[in-house]
């Protein structure tokens, strides 16, 4: 028997929302300062309609606090991180709305889903000349969502149950005893490559490029949220491929991989931790690309001559395949038109995605590695004499045991993730589009990639539309959270 | 040698950034000619310069003076000697507020060019002004917006503050 949840568990969800609210409103501080800076004042209203729902929403919600905060279960963490997910963009969409730069309201949602998500598929029109604010707003919520939204408010409000907030974000490492803590590591990582990397493409953009000071800026601050948090918005409709630069380029790949490698592997590098490279997901991860650029570099042999143009363009779309990005060098029907090998290695690359705990999507480098685990001692199993014993152990950070459960519920992911790019694909295919362009467009929305070969535009179809920010959702999530919402829909609306 | 190239500047057929892009192998190597809008940033480098030109539904009129949505931009690198550059003539490039100088540029098309490790651009030869870059009505400040967002952020902060001052003196009887 389903138990219809208690006001007191609604109250305390709205409680939750409320705050996470109030964080992006703190966030939007950044590019409503930079809209009054360079005088963009239709954006800066727009963006100042936004801050007032966010502290609205957040204030009221305080209203619902209850006399103690009771207890806070698995269940509740989930649906608030699921319900977070669907209802920031909604109100992050208002000042993209009002830009007049989106052909509908359901547009400028699926921009904020793609910005939240950071899948990096973008349905915007005239971004050449959108306002400087509203880019950086783009951007922000790529690294709203790359380092949590939830993670942002635990920072701030550190309160009880919040673990199973955490959790239900995709991220299940505990670097340090308190989550709390472990909150604190993530946003000094982000900060020590933020001031790195922007100091980096700033320098490269004004010395090496001729950009004035106040623009390298703008593209270095955009560039590294997009990076880091592996999102693939660009400032510029061309994306990478605006710059012409192989530093850019090479500072945007670190970028691209240190956002990809999860917070417990940034952890253990910055204390020297040896063994690293005994850890299951760093030697998955290095197989998977290595195996995927050896792939590419021969399908673009008939591409590109030379070694150098070879490798440079291989390199940079499996990087941004593999870690989520999303970032291009070349246009979308050039990648469109890239066939065989290389159209097949970057759609792998797309479907694997980044390490666990990171803020990379796809299957991630960790299921993968023990998918393959458990079918390598299943396939011993059949082959070896019936009393063999067969090790089910694995190496993450230390020795730990592939049960069964774990190896059920690992499988069950990745197959859902299978399920997920098919299910798009499928649309795609039946509203007209060709097969592998739909697959292509599919594994990028669910990965959360943001690559395009060309589909994804103002004029695709409302369907369509619908079904990628459903993908775009679902795949941030990691199906688990969703669930739990849909389980909770359900009790309120037949539980006793 | 000048004739000659003055004649294959003449004669170079006009096409769009979009036939570039459809087919490449076409005018691989061919000398072209493409006119549009400069975009975003002139990335001067030493002897020569990078520009963005784009050929699209907003080169004349950009969205935010049209208010019409027609897609997403289209356009396309352009690298040229520093002789062809006059940033003063031209005036500032497109973006939020600007749109940028039209150009007719005519050059030769590159496909994936080895020699510049694998762009695709066009190699400028003559560029031409046909009409500087010029400010565009941008919307003011919406009065509606900022008052109700004030409102709201009013709402919701005293709200916020006056629960939380009760919770830190709570009221005894």
């Amino acid at each position: 028997m389903l138990l219809r949840p208690s006001v007191a568990d609604l109250k305390l969800v709205a409680l939750d929302l409320g705050r996470i609210f109030g964080v992006v409103a703190v966030a939007a501080l950044l590019p409503l300062g930079w809209g009054v800076a360079v005088g963009e004042w239709s954006a800066v209203s727009h963006l100042a309609l936004m801050v007032g729902i966010c502290l609205f929403l957040a204030g009221t919600a305080e209203l619902l606090r209850p006399g103690s905060r009771g207890a806070v279960d698995w269940s509740h963490g989930m649906v608030v991180v699921a319900l977070a997910w669907l209802l920031v963009p909604a109100v992050g969409a208002v000042p993209l709305a009002l830009s007049g730069h989106f052909a509908s309201w359901v547009d400028a949602y699926f921009e904020a889903v793609s910005g939240l998500t950071t899948s990096g598929l973008s349905l915007v029109n005239d971004l050449d000349h959108f306002p400087v604010a509203l880019n950086v707003w783009r951007h922000t919520l790529h690294f709203l969502g790359g380092q949590g939204i939830v993670l942002a408010a635990l920072v701030f409000f550190a309160a009880a149950g919040v673990r199973s907030l955490y959790q239900a974000e995709g991220r299940d490492e505990r670097i340090f005893p308190s989550v709390g803590s472990t909150a604190r590591f993530i946003w000094l990582v982000s900060i020590v490559h933020g001031i790195a990397g922007i100091v980096v493409l700033t320098a490269d953009g004004v010395l090496a490029q001729g950009f004035t000071w106040d623009r390298a800026l703008f593209h270095a601050v955009t560039i590294f949220m997009a990076a880091f948090d592996t999102g693939g918005f660009s400032p510029m409709s061309t994306s990478i491929a605006y710059y012409r630069s192989p530093l850019w380029e090479a500072t945007v790949t670190v970028l691209m991989v240190a956002g990809a490698l999860s917070f417990g592997l940034h952890h253990a590098l910055w204390q020297r931790r040896p063994g690293l490279w005994k850890n299951l997901e760093v030697r998955t991860i290095l197989a998977t690309f290595g195996v995927i650029l050896a792939v590419t570099i021969v399908g673009l042999g008939v591409v590109f001559e030379g070694a150098w143009p070879l490798t440079r363009r291989a390199l940079f779309h499996v990087v941004s395949a593999h870690t989520g990005t999303g970032f291009a060098t070349v246009s979308s029907s050039e990648l469109a038109r890239w066939s065989g090998l290389a159209y097949l290695g970057v759609i792998v690359a797309m479907a694997l995605g980044g390490m666990s705990s990171s803020t990379a999507g796809g299957v991630k480098s960790l299921r993968i590695g023990l998918t393959l685990k458990a079918m390598a001692n299943t396939v011993r199993e059949v082959l070896l004499p019936e009393r063999t014993v067969i090790p089910t152990g694995y190496y993450q950070y230390g020795h730990r045991r592939l049960s069964p459960e774990l190896a059920q519920s690992v499988m069950a992911i990745s197959l859902l993730y299978v399920g997920l790019y098919l299910l798009g694909a499928a649309v795609a295919y039946a509203l007209g589009y060709d097969l592998d362009q739909a697959l292509f467009e599919s594994v990028s929305a669910a990965a959360n990639v943001g690559l395009s070969v060309g589909i994804t535009s103002p004029d695709m179809p409302l369907l369509l539309k619908l079904t990628m920010i459903g993908q775009m959702w679902v795949g941030r999530l990691e199906f688990v959270a969703v669930f739990a919402l849909a389980g909770f829909a359900a009790a309120w609306l037949v539980g006793e | 040698m000048i004739p000659l190239l003055l004649l294959a500047v003449i004669l170079a057929p006009q096409v769009g950034v979009d036939g570039l892009d459809r087919e490449p192998d076409r005018y691989d190597g061919r000398m072209v000619t493409i006119e549009g809008e400069a975009v975003g940033d002139y990335g001067r480098r030493g002897s020569e310069v990078w520009i963005q030109i784009n050929d699209d539904p907003y080169r004349d009129a950009p969205l935010v003076e049209t208010g019409l949505t027609r897609g997403p931009n289209r356009g396309i690198g352009v690298w040229m000697d520093v002789a062809l550059f006059q940033p003063d003539r031209w005036g500032p490039p497109g973006r939020y507020g600007l749109r940028g100088p039209i150009l007719r540029i005519t050059g030769v098309f590159h496909h994936n060019d080895p020699e510049r490790g694998g762009e695709t651009y066009l190699e400028a030869v003559s560029v031409e002004l046909v009409e500087g870059s010029r400010r565009t009505r941008t919307p003011g400040v919406s009065v509606p917006a900022l008052a109700v967002g004030a409102g709201l952020a009013a709402v919701g902060i005293g709200t916020w503050s006056v629960l939380y001052r009760r919770r830190r003196n709570p009221i005894t009887l």
